[in-house]
């Protein structure tokens, strides 16, 4: 694991983080949550499905910074440096595909990134039903957005907007810190987890030994989530065919977290 | 058994008329007839027969085209009960400009030894109205679901932008189990809805309606049972404007015609 | 359809901190933008009153806005709505995820978002006032957060305090003294208050009050208005 992805999925990240707990305080408030057992049921689900999307984004994502850094890099030498999987990403973004006929090879990129980026952020926004998970996302995107400008910058990030997806966004910085995709989905999928959990201690006073030794007994899941991420990223020619496993529960607990606004709440989300 | 089927409808006058129907076993496709069906100004065809029953080397595709301004109405008439081996279901359905279609099968029921994957794909008009349901129910009474894997995306006008895309699966006991996923419910009902006005989210006990990124809804319950979840899905659907409005338009004109049917007789009682 | 259902600025309150699209954030303090401060201490020392009294007796000279971190989300922001001190769309609660002091300090996303969201909102504010969750002596914010800060305690709370130290104390621009009313009641000793205050703060303000004699806050209130007038950054 290099520098970058360790300092993004290190809790003390400044990027906004530590005030979602995904789900687990309107799961504690139904008592679905209420120890470490009830936790790792939830961890689990949560890893597998909305974990699993946030990795293979991430992959994706990283592996596109990485060719847009590359591309940018060349185009300098007037060397064409256009990936196969990203003109398929933008191809489906823009079947017609008229736009490369003239422009410049720079021009091309520019314009093949900006539809691949936001192909990617269709088809997340379109694997997150919930409303409220969207927000958070966007929330923890734009907060950490802030804290990359400063450590990682690129012009990359314009591309993803002033609110990106939070995965799509740590993808990226991945990619422009030269880390490899696995690292990116590994990172995103252990945040899909670790600060539910950190939510968990804090609202149930649970033992913290006992929660963190729950998350290291996730690691065969993790892994698994990496891989499929991985392979996903790297071996579909087109965004859509990303995995997209839904979670029902964790939609119906997002949105009642909104929804009760007048009840106490520690967390955004 | 393989079977392709293919369905077209089309809008001629103020009627919605089935263009084309061509099903094989073990699919059937039936259309209703008789003088309801030509005073209702939508198509209504049925699913019916072994498409249902889904068997273990049943690999059954439907095409449904929709054309300019036609409605369809899509159902079941009795639960899928998807039964032992692998089995698929590929549904694909376009909608053209103005096109409405509303897809109301009965639940699916994966068995313990089923291992049964769908797949669900609508593209429409960004003017064409749909509205897609599906209800999943893991194992028959006191009985462990069988493997399901089940995608449903729909995507939107010119560039086909997806709007949803989602998997949904059945049979991993930690998945149901888990307070994330399905919390240990036996029963999943979406409804999917582009109709009309989006407004805000709503939610319930066991149930959530939530407006989508780009356009349409997603209304979600779970529950213990197929009879509690379904009446937990339609007070979710019942919170949708867009449907909400289109529904009383029609209990308006079915009330319409009532009263005139009241003030004719009453008139003539003098 | 999109994103910005359920979340309009109409809303009393925004539970979405980010939900404006433009992301004016630099680094450094930058000329053009509202004077923050910050206004910490432990619970109960009566910082949302002084909010409160800052915002009536400043209210009508400058153009100001809060951010509450109350624990509760919405408590602060409720009592300065309801005693009517400030129209609702100028005060934005931020939730801590159970931790006030990392969301001042360590991790000032949320906060940052939410002032960021009122400086949208009212293109001219002037001044921000962030008022931390209740915690303990050690909570300061971030220099990232906010350009000058107060550290409320109160009598109260055991005329020991000021010797107890710690950053608020310590560091603070301005250490307020609150309540000085019940001193008597509660048998705390000002002059030893004042007196430990001053020595371990050295040059750094102190000013005791009661907002029960003086409900505008009149010290404080001069010396804010005093942190408007010589933070350079504002051009």
């Amino acid at each position: 694991m290099g520098l970058t992805s360790l300092v993004l999925a290190d809790a003390r990240f400044p990027g906004g983080g530590h005030v979602h707990s995904g789900g687990v305080e309107e799961a504690v408030a139904r008592g679905l949550v209420q120890d470490v057992e009830t936790l790792r049921g939830f961890l689990l689900g949560r890893l597998r499905t909305a974990g699993l999307v946030a990795a293979a984004f991430a992959a994706a994502a990283a592996r596109l910074a990485a060719r847009g850094t590359d591309a940018r890099g060349t185009d300098a030498r007037g060397t064409d440096a256009r990936g196969t999987d990203t003109d398929a990403w933008a191809a489906q973004a823009s079947p017609a595909g008229a736009w490369a006929a003239q422009a410049s090879v720079a021009g091309a990129w520019a314009a093949q990134a900006s539809r691949a980026w936001g192909a990617l952020d269709a088809e997340f926004d379109a694997r997150t039903p919930s409303q409220a998970q969207r927000e958070a996302s966007r929330a923890q995107g734009r907060g950490t957005l802030r804290a990359v400008r400063a450590a990682w910058p690129s012009p990359v990030y314009d591309e993803l907007g002033p609110r990106p997806h939070h995965a799509l966004l740590v993808g990226a910085v991945c990619g422009i810190a030269g880390e490899p995709p696995e690292e990116a989905a590994r990172c995103v999928a252990y945040l899909a987890v670790s600060g539910p959990a950190s939510a968990a201690v804090r609202l149930l006073g649970l033992d913290p030994f006992a929660v963190n030794a729950v998350l290291i007994h996730l690691e065969p899941a993790l892994d698994a989530v990496v891989e499929t991420a991985v392979h996903t990223a790297a071996h579909t020619a087109v965004t859509e065919d990303l995995p997209a496993p839904g979670a029902p529960v964790l939609d119906l607990l997002a949105q009642a977290h909104v929804a009760h606004r007048g009840r106490l709440r520690l967390f955004a989300s | 058994m393989r079977a392709r089927a293919l369905l077209t409808v089309e809008r001629v006058g103020d009627r919605s008329v089935v263009r084309e129907l061509r099903s094989q076993s073990p699919l059937s496709l039936v259309p209703r007839r008789g003088t309801a069906a030509t005073l209702d100004p939508a198509a209504t065809v049925h699913l019916v027969g072994s498409a249902t029953t889904p068997l273990g080397g049943d690999d059954v595709e439907l095409a449904v085209h929709v054309g300019p301004a036609a409605k369809l109405v899509l159902t079941g008439v009795a639960a899928a009960v998807a039964l032992a081996g692998t089995s698929s279901l590929t549904l694909r359905f376009t909608l053209d400009e103005g096109a409405t279609l509303q897809y109301l099968p009965e639940p699916t029921v994966v068995t313990a030894r089923a291992d049964h994957h769908t797949l669900l794909r609508t593209e429409l008009h960004e003017t064409a109205r749909v509205r897609l349901r599906e209800i999943l129910v893991g194992g028959r009474a006191g009985e462990q679901p069988g493997r399901y894997r089940g995608t449903t995306r729909v995507a939107t006008g010119l560039g086909s932008c997806p709007v949803l895309h989602q998997t949904q699966e059945f049979g991993d006991p930690a998945l149901q189990a888990s307070s994330a996923v399905l919390a240990g419910n036996r029963v999943l009902g979406t409804e999917v809805l582009l109709w009309g006005a989006d407004g805000e989210a709503a939610t319930g006990e066991s149930w959530a309606l939530t407006p989508l990124a780009r356009r349409g809804s997603l209304a979600t319950a779970v529950g213990p049972d197929a009879v509690s979840t379904q009446r937990a899905l339609a007070q979710a659907v019942a919170a949708h404007p867009g449907w909400a409005e289109s529904s009383s338009e029609r209990t308006l004109r079915s009330l319409g015609m009532s009263e005139n049917a009241v003030r004719s007789t009453t008139e003539e009682t003098p | 359809m999109s994103d910005d259902h359920g979340h309009g600025h109409g809303h009393l309150i925004s539970f979405d901190p980010t939900e404006t699209d433009h992301d004016h954030h630099e680094a450094t303090p930058a000329s053009g933008r509202a004077v923050r401060i910050g206004i910490g201490g432990p619970v109960g020392s009566g910082k949302t009153a002084l909010v409160a009294a800052l915002a009536r007796s400043l209210g009508e000279r400058v153009r100001l806005a809060v951010v509450t971190n109350d624990i509760y989300t919405t408590e602060d922001a409720d009592f300065l709505r309801r005693n009517a001190v400030l129209p609702p769309e100028r005060v934005e609660a931020v939730q801590t995820g159970c931790c006030p002091h990392t969301a001042i300090r360590d991790d000032i996303t949320a906060n940052l978002d939410a002032i960021e969201t009122l400086e949208e909102r009212f293109g001219d504010l002037e001044l921000v006032l962030v008022e931390s969750g209740g915690d303990n002596l050690t909570a300061v914010f971030s220099r990232g957060l906010v350009d000058a800060q107060i550290f409320v305690v109160d009598v109260a709370g055991g005329d020991k305090v000021p010797r107890k130290g710690g950053p608020g104390v310590t560091t603070a621009d301005l250490l307020v003294i609150n309540k000085t009313d019940l001193a008597p009641l509660v048998g705390a000793n000002m002059d030893v208050m004042t007196g430990d205050a001053t020595r371990i703060r050295g040059a750094l303000p102190v000013i005791t009050q009661s907002l029960v004699e003086d409900p505008a806050a009149t010290e404080v209130g001069a010396w804010v208005l005093e942190q408007l007038a010589c933070v350079p950054a504002r051009s």
